[in-house]
């Protein structure tokens, strides 16, 4: 399996993909850090149902951390070139069927793209935060001083946004081996971070406001809630986190049953 | 000692199937030819044994290994190009190859080179696979085949689409690889194109194996003769020896002797024949062109 990984390393290094995506997340964190934009987040909606204060827009560097948590749930869409790279290209090329035939089994073929996918996240997400910190370093000077508990709360925050993050790509995972096809993938991918929430949230504030509790169940309403960390019960950080291993579990174990019953083409 | 080994082997798509109780066998050594039109199971067999489809049922014995586990491992010694070459797009030749010797675990970097120099694709420096001709695309599916020194090769079709030029470095190519000690399947729909490289070979039509022969049995079926009829073949044939000067001819039957000399008048043999007082019945020219027999036998099966 670690042959494998090593392949794709080979493989990814070799294209643009993999620069492409880094060099947009450089552009959009100055973006957000520079211009103080901030992406999808509603902190009206973020006060209402959680009692999350909205964040103090900073005005110095350690504050950059708190915009980069509630603008995690913008990197879900960057997670979508990750897992195209990691296994979309082998059913774009139909590179699969050489693995296949030459007796990789089908299990192993799929947990090995799942650990690349799940590492290459994990880099994009450090290198979402520390190339933003960079960014407010140098907009903002550096004092070396940061508030008691800064670096728990940020450690915290960001590991536990980073589990449901694996979620979202074990997601992505998932989609890539059922449909194979990465237009559907990006398609699939985009509706179901997107859709759920807005209709939710649309039901709950014109047919039934209990409906709002299904948004508990949401990946992108779950990483913007642990942007909150510090601020949150045991039990929400529980459930949110709950969400992203439950992810991670159902796609992994539903994505390997199904392909290895799928026809190779 | 058989390399392959299929019992029964059974794949339907929407009740209809494509493969239909196939068992056939391929030792060590052989190079086996599979004919058949488009559509008649070839390829679908070949993904069966590369497990690129489940069957449906029937049994695959690879290396001696029937449990599926086994089975997944035993692949491990075998190389395949199956319907198309697919290798990354973007990446050149050594690119290519490279991937596939990392994930495979094959410690030596040589081989790349070596793979390359064995289908000759030393020279296509950064060319890209997406700019590939079709015989260069062949090729380097080959070479990637070949890359882990398989002991079982299966190529699905390898002359598709080439050249004559291309066909012919195509056919040396597997000659040269049964040489190195690798048994070889492989596919086409033209049975003359096969006869000049297989040693054994099966015939598939609408999933079913219709015969299995060896490359003597083929050219015995596919051998131009004068079939003599006669009431007394024993004395035919002393007369065929010693009047007619005939060393190569066999009997097939108690009244029938196949005659494989060339014998430029056939009325000289009715008439030495009939001059000796035996009667002759029928005399004809018999044996298929390799396309004849094929149409012959594909023909018969529908």
């Amino acid at each position: 399996m670690m042959n494998m990984i090593r392949a794709d390393m080979y493989r990814i290094i070799r294209g643009k993909g993999m620069y492409i995506t880094f060099a947009v997340l450089i552009v959009l964190n100055i973006l957000v850090i520079g211009q103080g934009l901030h992406v999808g987040i509603n902190y009206g909606y973020m006060q209402d149902s959680v009692g999350v204060e909205a964040p103090n827009l900073y005005n110095s560097w350690h504050s950059a951390a708190t915009v980069l948590y509630n603008n995690m749930n913008s990197i879900i869409f960057f997670l979508l070139p990750i897992v195209i790279m990691s296994a979309g290209a082998m059913f774009a090329n139909r590179t699969v069927k050489n693995d296949i035939a030459w007796g990789m089994s089908r299990t192993r073929l799929y947990l090995s793209k799942l650990l690349l996918a799940v590492g290459l996240s994990v880099i994009l997400v450090v290198f979402y935060m520390l190339s933003g910190m960079i960014i407010a370093i140098i907009l903002r000077g550096f004092d070396g001083s940061v508030p008691s508990g800064y670096w728990q709360n940020l450690f915290q925050t960001v590991g536990s946004q980073l589990l449901v993050m694996l979620g979202a790509t074990s997601l992505g995972i998932f989609m890539v081996f059922t449909f194979k096809r990465s237009s559907a993938v990006i398609a699939a991918y985009i509706a179901l971070c997107l859709i759920p929430s807005m209709i939710i949230m649309m039901l709950s504030e014109t047919v039934a406001p209990g409906i709002i509790r299904l948004m508990d169940f949401d990946l992108m309403f779950s990483i913007v809630r642990l942007g909150s960390f510090s601020q949150l019960d045991t039990h929400v950080i529980l459930s949110a986190l709950g969400v992203g291993a439950a992810y991670i579990a159902v796609c992994t174990i539903g994505g390997i049953a199904l392909f290895k019953r799928a026809e190779i083409k | 000692m058989s390399i392959l080994k299929t019992q029964n082997l059974t794949k339907r798509y929407g009740g209809r199937p494509a493969v239909d109780n196939v068992s056939l066998t391929v030792e060590k050594g052989d190079i086996f030819g599979l004919i058949g039109q488009n559509g008649a199971g070839k390829t679908t067999f070949m993904r069966l044994i590369t497990s690129l489809s489940r069957p449906d049922s029937g049994e695959i014995s690879l290396f001696g290994e029937t449990e599926p586990a086994r089975l997944t491992a035993a692949r491990t010694r075998m190389g395949s190009v199956i319907e198309a070459p697919a290798l990354f797009e973007n990446l050149t030749a050594v690119q290519n190859l490279e991937y596939y010797r990392i994930q495979r675990g094959i410690a030596d970097k040589s081989r790349v080179d070596e793979a390359l120099k064995t289908v000759s694709l030393t020279d296509t420096g950064k060319k890209k696979f997406k700019n590939f001709s079709l015989g260069m695309r062949q090729r380097l599916g080959l070479a990637v085949a070949i890359l882990s020194n398989p002991d079982f090769l299966i190529l699905d079709e390898p002359t598709n689409g080439l050249d004559p030029t291309g066909i012919i470095e195509m056919r040396d190519l597997i000659r040269r690889l049964s040489e190195e000690g690798i048994t070889l399947l492989v596919s086409s729909h033209l049975l003359s194109e096969l006869a000049q490289v297989a040693n054994k070979y099966a015939i598939i039509h609408n999933g079913r194996l219709l015969k299995s022969l060896t490359q003597e049995e083929l050219q015995e079926e596919c051998k131009q003769a004068l079939s003599i009829t006669v009431d007394d073949v024993d004395r035919a044939a002393v007369i065929l020896e010693t009047v007619l000067g005939v060393s190569n001819y066999k009997q097939v039957s108690g009244s029938e002797l196949r005659v494989y000399d060339k014998i430029s008048d056939p009325s000289e043999v009715t008439f030495r024949l009939s001059q000796e007082g035996i009667r002759v019945a029928a005399i004809k020219e018999v044996g298929d062109s390799l396309e004849d027999y094929y149409t012959k036998t594909i023909g018969g099966a529908e």
